[in-house]
């Protein structure tokens, strides 16, 4: 979610073309293209998961995945630390992953 | 937007936007036009830089030089800087000729003509483009600021890219 760092971005990319695609096919998609279709979630036998989201809230986020675009986001946004956790503990009181 | 339309993309039904006799395609933000962004914030920064180059003695002037050289990562779109110039009157027509993929002249006079228009369609088109949890957040996020409450967003009070 945050903007990825140089070795990320070669990472991605990579698994990507792992998947058969080629940089001139991955310059034309949107990280949602990517995050959606690509990185579709699989089932233990790696076939992809038949979950269709209609609406961009449709889609319910682990506690994990919402601590991960918390963090993304108030990182791309610049948000105080302090402010993120605050946040964070008003939604789940008493609770802190970052001290684990 | 269908499903098939959204996975596909631009490849599907493009955005047309028209205005003044002119057809704008507005791009959806793929990783070609991140790039695209990121190139412009950086000949943004160095041309700042060199601007300033007569204030600073030649050793300070080499060593910003090569301090912009070194942090590729402030140009990251949707980075601090994106921000930071998306906030700003020019930055905000530089991201519009970026989407609409035409001249700053062009974008300046959309901007001035159809602000609501444009707004929408940019704020839109950088939202259908993010990871779903992002934009739901980013929406959110919106909706708290233009509501009047404390957006929670630093100096950002709104996180969509205004235009």
């Amino acid at each position: 979610m945050r903007p990825p760092d140089d070795a990320e971005v070669c990472a991605l990319f990579a698994r990507l073309t792992d998947r058969g695609l080629t940089l001139e096919g991955i310059a034309r998609l949107t990280d949602r293209q990517i995050s959606d279709v690509y990185f579709c979630p699989r089932t233990e036998r790696g076939d992809p998961e038949e979950v269709i989201e209609a609406e961009e809230t449709d889609r319910p986020q682990s506690k994990a995945e919402e601590l991960a675009t918390l963090w993304a986001l108030g990182q791309a946004l610049r948000t105080p630390e302090e402010e993120l956790r605050a946040a964070w503990q008003k939604k789940y009181p008493g609770d802190a992953p970052w001290e684990s | 937007m269908s499903a098939l339309s959204e996975a596909l993309g631009e490849q599907a039904a493009p955005i047309t936007f028209s205005h003044g006799g002119e057809d704008y395609a507005v791009t959806p933000v793929t990783q070609l036009v991140k790039t695209k962004v990121e190139r412009w914030l950086r000949g943004l920064a160095y041309a700042d830089l060199y601007a300033s180059r007569q204030d600073m003695p030649p050793e300070q002037y080499e060593h910003a030089l090569a301090l912009l050289a070194r942090q590729r990562s402030m140009f990251a779109y949707l980075g601090p800087l994106y921000w930071d110039t998306v906030a700003t009157d020019e930055g905000q027509v530089g991201l519009i000729a970026i989407l609409f993929q035409t001249t700053p002249e062009k974008a300046r006079k959309l901007r001035e003509e159809r602000a609501a228009d444009v707004d929408a369609l940019v704020s839109e088109t950088t939202l259908a483009s993010m990871p779903r949890a992002m934009a739901a957040e980013m929406r959110r996020r919106l909706a708290e600021a233009r509501a009047g409450g404390k957006p929670g967003a630093g100096e950002h009070a709104d996180p969509t890219p205004p235009a």
